[in-house]
């Protein structure tokens, strides 16, 4: 039952999905990835801590595969809530979003986070995981450190050439 | 053997040649092992020429301190000439007296570096303030955004120990070497360790925090700054009046924590007081990666992300000690 | 020279005068003053006003001068430390480590201008005004800005000049350098006062109290070096 509920959420959030994936660049150390009218979800996961902090965390959700991109370091209840508004305000009225992180990890893992901020109980597999660098819409973008949305800015910049 | 100066040297104790006569006077006495004292009974010498030949210059023939205090004694000198010997040979690395923090200081301890500042004149003649020691009311170490800059651009071209070489892939992995090495270095002497920081944990751990991206301050909401990732709340903690640490401050602003030198000096501090923190928490003395992962806030986390984040730090550490 | 708007001469005057006067013998030319006032003539040595004695002396002309409140001195030949001398007998109630700054720089300039300076002679003056203390070391040799131009670049005079006084600076091209004069100035800093540092074609006026820098062209060249700084004394209680 509880596999075929899981089946059931996959494939309701595939359905939801355009599955025009358009992947920008892959290497070891940046993917980055567009998908027009895309599914994601963001939050911050479960604080915890001596002073409760959270990563902010992005899901990018396709029929295939789910990718996580979180930030580099925790952040504070407020500033956590801060970066989820930001996001908001780019992606709620959005026909697309590119997300782009760095230093990925192809090792998956069973994540619980996802399902509880969507009140689901079973873990959801996650593929991949990178450090959150910026996301984009076409309603404006928002970066890890802010200046990932300046003009002519590339993560690919920040590597040497492989 | 007593050595008067004012009859060895008669009327001319001052000049850059008498200095040298001294200095082969000194190097003699070493060289066979006898034991001198250097007498300046009413003597005011009052010349920086002379005591830069004639002692700090023994630096440069490779003398080291010990050798020096076990063969050469000094007596009878005059207060302010003493102030002049201490100021020349702490210049040239002699130090025969610690007054100061360290010897890259430009200020000794009580007293924190003020930079040369422009001054409006009511008459349009244009006017400089000099950079100049200004006294702080505690007596504390205090070093400021400016005298870092000025440590950095002096001394950091002779750092012993740097981190690796690895660039860990990053385009700018290689830039800031000298700084991490040189702040590790400064820290390590002032704050004196059990186990000495070292530099490549620093490295490490900014691929980390910023892929050694100069970070300047981002937009609202995005609080933590520079390449080290400095919050705001840390950069106040360094201070005198941040009500955290009890001595060896740092004082600087969120702009001057833009700089990656500045950055990167705060943010080596501000580790040596995590494994202060840590250390008391344990009740032991930590490891640096303990210090590190605390810092990053992997201990006791039990969030996959942390693991995650852990193992790319992990992964930046085995890449620079392979 | 025209005397009518000089009230009194200063202890840096009577160097200055001195250079004049032995310039005036070596070039052969004739100084004529004019306007002196009778309170000039009554406070200074006639000597000083005329140069018909002058050019009846052997050239150079050396002339020490030693008055209560001032003295001055014509060296050659290297480092001479009667200055010393004089201060101890004629200064000895001053603050002792004014004194002591006073020394410090007088050795830093006499040094710089037996090794620099090429000059066959410099000259030294004391003395005291009112509160302050006047002293400086004058040479009419090679000018600094020249020794500087020979190791470094800078735009222009003033900016050779500042640069002699920053830490790391010295003239020397071979032998590992001195300290310069960054150091000697840097430990008589916190003293209230000022000096004058004139060279080619650069001044600089620096006031140590209030950390500032006057700097000026000079509308007619000096082929020579002059430092002259004025100090606030402190009197010993005695």
């Amino acid at each position: 039952m509880k596999t075929f509920f899981s089946l059931i959420l996959i494939f309701t959030f595939s359905c939801s999905h355009n599955s025009r994936l358009k992947v920008n660049n892959l290497t070891e150390k940046i993917y980055d990835v567009e998908q027009a009218r895309g599914k994601i979800f963001y939050f911050c996961s479960e604080p915890e801590g001596e002073e409760p902090r959270s990563y902010l965390s992005i899901y990018l959700m396709t029929d295939k595969k789910v990718d996580l991109f979180f930030s580099r370091r925790k952040l504070g209840t407020k500033e956590c809530l801060d970066w989820v508004k930001e996001i908001d305000q780019i992606y709620e009225e959005s026909k697309w979003v590119r997300l782009v992180g760095v230093e990925g990890s192809n090792s998956s893992f069973e994540d619980k986070d996802l399902p509880a901020h969507l009140n689901q109980k079973d873990p959801v597999t996650v593929n991949s995981t990178w450090f959150f660098s910026r996301i984009v819409t076409n309603q404006g973008c928002m970066g890890h450190f802010g200046h990932e949305c300046n003009p002519g800015f590339t993560e690919k910049k920040i590597y040497q050439e492989p | 053997m007593n050595i008067k100066i004012k009859e060895i040297f008669q009327t001319d104790y001052i000049s850059r040649q008498a200095g040298e006569k001294l200095r082969f006077m000194i190097l003699k006495a070493i060289q066979e092992k006898k034991k001198i004292v250097l007498d300046f009974k009413d003597l005011i010498v009052a010349s920086t020429s002379f005591f830069d030949e004639g002692i700090a210059k023994l630096v440069d023939e490779k003398v080291s301190i010990d050798e020096f205090d076990n063969f050469i004694e000094i007596i009878n000198l005059n207060k302010n000439d003493k102030k002049v010997l201490d100021k020349v040979t702490d210049y040239r690395g002699f130090n025969l007296t610690l007054k100061q923090a360290h010897p890259w200081r430009l200020c000794p301890i009580g007293e924190h570096w003020v930079k040369e500042h422009p001054r409006s004149s009511s008459r349009g003649v244009s006017t400089v303030v000099d950079g100049h020691c200004r006294k702080n009311p505690k007596g504390k170490d205090v070093i400021t955004a400016e005298e870092l800059v000025e440590i950095a651009n002096k001394h950091f071209q002779q750092i012993k120990k740097l981190p690796s070489t690895k660039s860990l892939k990053f385009e700018d992995g290689n830039k800031y070497d000298a700084v991490i090495g040189g702040w590790c270095e400064y820290w390590n002497n002032i704050l004196k360790p059990k186990i000495d920081l070292d530099p490549d944990l620093i490295k490490a751990l900014i691929a980390s925090e910023s892929g050694f991206q100069a970070v300047p301050k981002g937009p609202k909401g995005h609080k933590a700054i520079g390449i080290m990732q400095l919050m705001p709340e840390t950069v106040k903690y360094l201070g005198r009046n941040g009500r955290e640490l009890k001595d060896h401050f740092v004082e600087l602003d969120t702009k001057d924590a833009e700089n990656p030198t500045i950055n990167i000096a705060a943010g080596v501090r501000w580790l040596f007081r995590k494994y202060e923190l840590l250390e008391y928490k344990l009740k032991r003395t930590p490891t640096w990666e303990e210090v590190l992962y605390d810092y990053k806030g992997f201990t006791g986390s039990k969030t996959e992300l942390a693991k995650k984040s852990k193992l790319i730090l992990d992964g930046f550490l085995k890449e620079l000690k392979q | 020279m025209d005397w009518s708007k000089v009230q009194k001469i200063e202890p840096a005057g009577l160097a200055i005068l001195s250079i004049l006067f032995d310039q005036s013998i070596e070039k052969k030319c004739k100084l004529i003053h004019e306007n002196i006032k009778p309170v000039l003539k009554k406070k200074y040595p006639l000597i000083l006003f005329t140069d018909e004695k002058f050019s009846q002396l052997p050239s150079p002309v050396l002339h020490d001068f030693n008055r209560p409140n001032a003295f001055l001195l014509c060296c050659q030949g290297g480092v001479d430390l009667r200055y010393k001398e004089n201060l101890a007998r004629s200064f000895f109630n001053l603050d002792e480590d004014l004194l002591f700054s006073v020394q410090l720089v007088f050795n830093e300039l006499i040094q710089n201008a037996v090794d620099h300076s090429t000059s066959e002679r410099y000259y030294i003056y004391f003395g005291l005004e009112d509160d302050e203390v006047h002293f400086g070391v004058l040479d009419m040799g090679v000018s600094l800005p020249a020794k500087m131009e020979q190791k470094y670049n800078a735009i222009d005079d003033i900016n050779y000049l500042e640069l002699s006084l920053k830490e790391g600076i010295s003239t020397r091209r071979q032998r590992v350098g001195g300290l310069g004069l960054f150091h000697t100035f840097h430990m008589i800093q916190g003293l209230k006062g000022k000096f004058v540092f004139i060279s080619r074609d650069g001044q600089i006026r620096r006031y140590f109290s209030q950390r500032k820098v006057n700097r000026m062209k000079l509308k007619h060249r000096l082929n020579g070096t002059w430092v002259m700084f004025t100090f606030k004394n402190q009197e010993q209680d005695s």
